[in-house]
């Protein structure tokens, strides 16, 4: 069934991702390559993206009636979501063992949600 | 002293991981600034790069890059004794650290004891500790302990910077451990040292860890050297020796060899013998500990296979009494399987059934179940459990392994398994 692993952290603002230095950056890319292949390699991954910074997000709510689209950025948490990951997994124990293995987890909280409808192949479908 | 070639002073500077860790140890032994002491070394060494070039490398190269490091951290406790007007604890400076320029360097005591103490003290978190001892005992960088331990480069400065801080504020460090705190501060160490031995999460798919297994060995020998009557000291290294020695002999074309269809002949058995030697000194000082207990059961499989008769008795006596002194899920797993080859696969499963319910989500203890099951002809559960240990298994030579074992033709025994660490 499909779990979500959705990666908190603490978002760098932009004057510490000036300071990010390169080499970093390329090698956490690589971890995340390598965990991402695992992922592809096993046979359950479904998609996997890693999020631009909170700053250009939008919030959009119709709860008043009238449509509101709010820019960012949002005051919130320490952490924010950062990355969401969609795997099909075997149960939540092992969702759990490749969340164990998130790279950005030695930094960041993964959180390990299982799905409770998916749509898939053109309906809902109940794990 | 005659001008040199700059390579030549170069090469004379760049200071052995043993080297390293000594001068760090007596450096910060003082007031327990292990990056104070770290920046002097640094520093030391950069000056004698820039000096030795014109001036010709000096007869005694490691005594001259200590005593400028030295000098520089006195300048510092210097300027801290004016500012503050506090006395500094005299007890702590040890009178051997302020050496005759003449001493070579060898003949300088060796601290390392209390430097690996340091790093195991309670204040550090655990998972700091393993990088703690490559990064000061060794003088790994960051980036070297990054890539070997596979974490971000950052996270691993981060968590070396805030060791650090929090050694130097403890204050209590840098002592040797008086007789009533030793025990228990040699087991964090051991702890410490088999954490940089067993990076679980490899890369994806060359997942071969040559990392920092020389790191490890080199860590768990100099233990013992500086414990040589502590028998579980040489039972760690005992266990890392023969560990180690099978690490060429555990992927075939990137497939992953069970310890009981290798290859002996593929084994280091130089290490081997080492690890022998280390077994030896266990019993010599009359006690063993987990470490130990551990080396002499990865001993008797490797006998075992050398020799093609392996002693499933003796193998489950090490077991109990594994057991007995530092239960684990790992161990009473692995006590499973030799039971299967002891007394059976009804015996092991039953040893099984009497796991603890998180055995539920250990994909060891669904390997050794599908074995047992097998043997007992339940083809169809047998599959199913391997099922669920190939669904919580995430490195993928791993997976291959599993799904080779699942396309077996019914019947067909499997070997006896043995968890690797």
């Amino acid at each position: 069934m499909r779990y979500l692993l959705a990666f908190h952290a603490d978002h760098p603002d932009s004057t510490d991702e000036a300071a990010l230095s390169a080499e970093v950056v390329a090698e956490m890319q690589q971890l995340m390559t390598d965990f991402a292949n695992a992922l592809e390699t096993a046979g359950i991954m479904v998609a996997a993206e890693m999020l631009a910074p909170p700053a250009g997000a939008a919030a959009v709510t119709r709860r008043s009636g009238a449509t509101v689209i709010e820019d960012g950025p949002f005051a919130a948490a320490k952490e924010a979501l950062a990355g969401v990951f969609i795997i099909d997994a075997a149960d939540r124990d092992a969702a759990i063992a490749w969340a164990e293995r998130f790279p950005g987890a030695s930094y960041g909280t993964v959180e390990v949600r299982a799905a409770g409808a998916s749509y898939i192949d053109g309906r809902w479908q109940q794990p | 002293m005659s001008p040199g070639p700059p390579s030549e002073a170069a090469a004379a500077v760049v200071l052995t991981a043993d080297d390293w860790g000594r001068m760090i140890a007596l450096l910060c032994a003082r007031d327990g600034d292990i990056a104070g002491a770290e920046d002097a070394l640094a520093d030391a060494v950069e000056s004698a790069l820039r000096a030795w070039p014109a001036s010709g490398v000096p007869r005694n190269p490691r005594g001259w890059v200590y005593r400028a490091a030295l000098n520089a951290r006195r300048d510092v406790w210097r300027s801290a004794a004016a500012r503050t007007s506090v006395p500094l604890d005299a007890r702590a400076h040890d009178a051997a650290a302020d050496p005759d320029p003449a001493l070579a360097f060898s003949e300088l005591p060796d601290a390392r004891l209390q430097l690996l103490a340091a790093c195991a003290d309670p204040a550090v978190n655990p998972a700091s500790r393993p990088l703690l001892m490559l990064s000061t005992v060794m003088g790994l960088p960051a980036r070297r302990i990054a890539e070997g331990m596979i974490l971000p480069a950052a996270t691993v400065s981060a968590r070396l910077t805030r060791a650090k801080k929090r050694i130097r504020a403890s204050g209590r460090s840098m002592r040797i451990p008086d007789r009533s705190e030793l025990p228990e501060r040699l087991l964090a160490i051991h702890e410490g040292i088999y954490g940089v031995f067993t990076v679980e999460w490899a890369h994806a798919e060359s997942d071969l860890r040559h990392g920092l297994i020389a790191e490890a060995v080199f860590l768990a020998e100099l233990v013992a050297e500086l414990c040589p009557d502590d028998g579980e000291s040489h039972g760690l290294a005992a266990l890392i020796d023969l560990s180690s020695a099978r690490f060429a002999a555990r992927r075939s074309g990137g497939d992953l060899v069970p310890l009981h269809a290798q290859d002996s002949r593929r084994w280091d058995s130089a290490r081997v013998e080492v690890g022998e030697e280390h077994l030896r000194e266990v019993l010599r000082c009359g006690h063993i500990g987990r470490f130990g207990l551990e080396a002499v059961i990865q001993a008797l499989h490797m006998q075992g296979v050398r020799t093609g008769r392996t002693d499933w008795d003796a193998l489950l006596r090490q077991h109990d009494h594994l057991l007995r002194i530092a239960p684990s899920l790992g161990a009473q797993v692995s006590r499973a399987a030799v039971l299967q080859q002891a007394r059976g696969p009804q015996a092991a499963l039953h040893a099984l059934d009497e796991l603890p319910r998180s055995a539920g989500a250990y994909q060891p203890a669904w390997v050794v179940r599908a074995h047992a099951l097998r043997a007992l002809g339940h083809s169809f559960d047998a599959d199913s459990a391997l099922e669920r240990a190939i669904s919580l298994t995430t490195v993928a030579s791993e997976r291959r392994h599993l799904e080779r074992e699942r396309r077996r033709p019914r019947g067909a025994q499997p070997g006896p398994i043995q968890a690797e660490p």
